[in-house]
């Protein structure tokens, strides 16, 4: 290919420099002739040019090598007589990567006059044009390059360009920034390049626990400071002794442990012995249901009941959305997880399937199944079946519960359990009078027939029907004959024989049924 | 005393407040022409501030840029570089002046260019929380009363939050604004939940901010002699003020007044 000469002495062929042909391309773009491309007619048709010829002034930007290259002068020259006005068009017609990586060659090589024009452009296609006081310390740098002393006019071109360099990075970012609104958006575009000077990512977060002020460098901060497993200690420590309730701080700090508190973390504390419970309270408010697993994890491999009640504390404050992962646990089969998991599902009144606790109102350890009845007992529809298994059970803290349960209304279906247990003679002793009252309350006929046992003691030798030993058994079963059964044959002749006796713990038994106790 | 606006209690000894209240004599020189364009600027900034408007951060950096540069090109920088013909000029004078003070002694210190410049977009900003406190708080010839104070002493946590809130890396220019009333034994104000040593930008600047405000007419008190100034500053190395750099200062200060 044979090379050619145009009408301002550049020669272009297969010797042709990027920049010389990016000039070409632009003519060609423009539909300028070869021998008319001088910088009036390229600003002339660029003004009214859309985004193809935008793109070919970008390229054209971009391939200039600094301010030797011979190209530069007629760019320079071109964007002078564009102006602002028709600048900004070209610029506002580009990607914003686009219009950054030209404005930012452009700096490199542009005299200054042009780089002048060139500012105020870029500025309003970022939408933030120059203020006056900006554009006059810009005019300022740019008369200062023009000083005799070469040593300072060469430190003032660095100063300038550094200054135009830094601007366009600023448009650009805001950009970034305007776009990403959400924190989530903020971190994760925050910058994380560090100054030999920088502060310290812990101090601006300290700042800004401190004043509440959130914004770009805090999240620049934060990512940095979370790099490594002591950052993120020291985070969560500073979270835990933020105040939640402190107005614009209070905000500074959710907005914060947003960040920090995730599940992993959470596991990661809960694994530090001893646990730290106030940056553990810190994360849980700050993870709320998402905290169940981690805690439910650190709950079965805790070491001492002070630490479980603790982490159950926890797991209760969060509420019954923590049923779905604690019933996933139950399908372990050590009873103290089973125990924890089925005290969990009650403390936090989560509605459970009743079929769900079927197999374990029968496990073999009562510490399971004191747990299960505690919540059969708390459910209307499982409550009876619940208080009557609990009476029928060998461990004397379930029947114990189960009594209990039975003061606050004894369902007729456990009232003849209940009547069937206390006559066996293996029925714990000490529950044998509560059993007697609570019998005594009932007009179920079921409850008759144990009372009259534990009320009379047979017969005299003239026949005469007579009282049992007096005993607490006896004085409950007497009082329950009094109460619910005087019209009943059999405990009109007892009830007679006692009002006559002379004990008067007896006859008291009689007045405390008829005044209602 | 009243440092920059602040009056700050020592029990150190001299209390400049001891001295009587007398007109102050501002310099009747004529305007640095240097830093027309910068002080403008910095008025034009600290009301944008002050009208609730965000950071302009551009023209922040660009002043301080500027400054970096014509302290380079005008050869060593006389210390405080530009007078001051109004007390309405304080602010924006007092920025400036601490601006190039703080750059100086950064580059004095041996710190690297890059970060001589974050320095001086800090000492620039130190007091720019300064714009929301009321005007006529700022201009009363008396001592201020406790209330008031408790206003003035308000800015460094005011001056952060406007800075960290302008959504540009300008991590240190926050820190600085937040910490330079602290002092380098702990003491000073703000009181921090996160006890943690002044950054060593703050220590620096918080010197330059002394020191230009004893150099500096008030309305309530003359400029002092520079002796005197490094006689107080000396006394409180170590507590208030950074050693080394109370050191490098005194060295700075020698240096320019010889050149």
């Amino acid at each position: 290919m044979e090379g050619f000469t145009n009408s301002f002495g550049l020669t272009f062929g297969t010797v042709a420099t990027a920049s010389e042909q990016a000039w070409v391309n632009l003519g060609r773009t423009l539909e300028v002739p070869d021998d008319g491309m001088e910088p009036g007619a390229v600003a002339m048709r660029m003004s009214a040019q859309g985004k193809d010829a935008a793109r070919a002034f970008a390229l054209l930007l971009e391939s200039l090598t600094g301010p030797d290259d011979v190209v530069s002068a007629r760019v320079s020259a071109t964007i002078v007589k564009l102006n602002v006005d028709h600048l900004t068009p070209v610029f506002q017609a580009l990607e914003v990567s686009e219009r950054k990586r030209a404005a930012q060659a452009a700096a490199a090589s542009l005299d200054t006059k042009a780089m002048v024009v060139l500012l105020q452009a870029v500025g309003r296609a970022f939408d933030l044009p120059l203020s006056q006081p900006l554009l006059e310390l810009i005019e300022k740098l740019a008369r200062q390059t023009e000083t005799p002393i070469m040593a300072n006019r060469s430190r003032a071109d660095d100063g300038f360009r550094g200054l135009a360099d830094h601007l366009v990075e600023r448009w650009s970012e805001s950009q970034i920034n305007a776009g990403g609104s959400d924190f989530e958006e903020m971190f994760a575009h925050s910058s994380t390049s560090r100054s030999s000077i920088a502060a310290e990512a812990y101090r601006v977060v300290a700042l800004s626990l401190e004043t509440g002020a959130i914004g770009t460098v805090v999240w620049t901060s934060l990512k940095e400071q979370s790099r490594t497993e002591q950052g993120v200690r020291e985070l969560i420590d500073m979270l835990a002794r933020a105040p939640e309730a402190e107005g614009g701080v209070a905000s500074a700090r959710v907005m914060i442990a947003e960040q920090i508190a995730t599940p992993s973390r959470l596991t990661q504390l809960l694994s530090e012995d001893p646990i730290d419970f106030a940056a553990v309270e810190m994360m849980v408010g700050q993870l709320r249901v998402n905290a169940t697993k981690p805690l439910l994890g650190a709950l079965i491999d805790a070491p001492n009941r002070a630490t479980r009640r603790a982490l159950m504390d926890r797991l209760v404050q969060i509420g019954p959305d923590i049923a779905p992962a604690v019933q996933e646990r139950l399908t372990d089969r050590r009873w103290y997880v089973i125990r924890n998991m089925v005290a969990l599902l009650r403390e936090c009144d989560c509605a459970v399937d009743p079929s769900v606790l079927d197999g374990f109102a029968v496990h073999d350890d009562a510490r399971v199944r004191r747990e299960v009845l505690h919540i059969r007992m708390g459910d209307t529809t499982t409550r009876a079946a619940a208080i009557g298994a609990a009476l029928l059970d060998k461990d004397k803290l379930i029947v114990r519960a189960g009594l209990q349960a039975a003061r606050a209304g004894f369902p007729a279906a456990a009232v003849s359990v209940l009547a069937r247990r206390v006559m066996e003679e293996d029925f714990p002793q000490e529950f044998r009078a509560m059993s007697l009252v609570l019998l005594g309350r009932t007009a179920n006929i079921a409850a008759l027939d144990p009372l009259l046992a534990y009320a009379g003691g047979g017969k005299s030798l003239l026949g005469k029907a007579k009282l049992g030993a007096k005993s607490p058994e006896m004085l409950a079963a007497l009082s329950g004959l009094a109460r619910s059964f005087p019209a009943d044959r059999i405990a009109r002749v007892l009830l007679d024989v006692a009002a006559k006796s002379k004990d008067e713990q007896i006859v008291n038994a009689l007045r405390v049924s008829s005044s209602g106790d | 005393m009243r440092c920059g606006f602040l009056r700050v209690e020592t029990d150190t000894g001299m209390d400049p407040d001891a001295t009587p209240i007398v007109e102050a004599q501002l310099d009747t020189a004529a305007p640095d022409p240097r830093y027309r364009e910068e002080l403008k600027a910095v008025f034009w900034l600290m009301y944008q501030v002050r009208q609730g408007s965000k950071l302009p951060v551009m023209e922040a950096e660009a002043v301080a840029h500027s400054l970096y540069v014509s302290m380079r090109t005008d050869g060593p920088t006389t210390l405080p570089a530009i007078p001051l013909h109004s007390m309405s000029e304080y602010v924006a004078v007092h920025a400036i002046n601490v601006a190039l003070l703080a750059m100086a002694l950064a580059e004095f210190d041996g710190v690297d260019h890059a970060a001589v410049r974050e320095i001086g977009i800090a000492g620039l900003l130190h007091d720019v929380g300064m714009a929301r406190v009321p005007t006529e708080l700022l201009a009363k010839s008396e001592q201020l009363s406790e209330a008031d104070r408790e206003r003035v002493r308000q800015h460094p946590l005011t001056g952060a939050r406007i800075i960290v809130e302008a959504d540009a890396a300008l991590e240190l220019a926050a820190v600085v604004a937040y910490e330079h009333h602290l002092h380098v034994d702990g003491t000073g104000y703000p009181l921090l939940r996160y006890p943690r040593k002044p950054h060593y930008a703050s220590q620096l600047v918080q010197l330059c901010d002394v020191y230009h405000a004893l150099c500096s007419p008030r309305p309530f008190r003359q400029p002092w002699p520079v002796d005197l100034i490094f006689s107080f500053i000396n006394e409180r190395a170590g507590i208030e003020f950074n050693p080394a750099l109370v050191t490098s200062l005194l060295a700075l200060v020698k240096k320019q007044s010889r050149g």
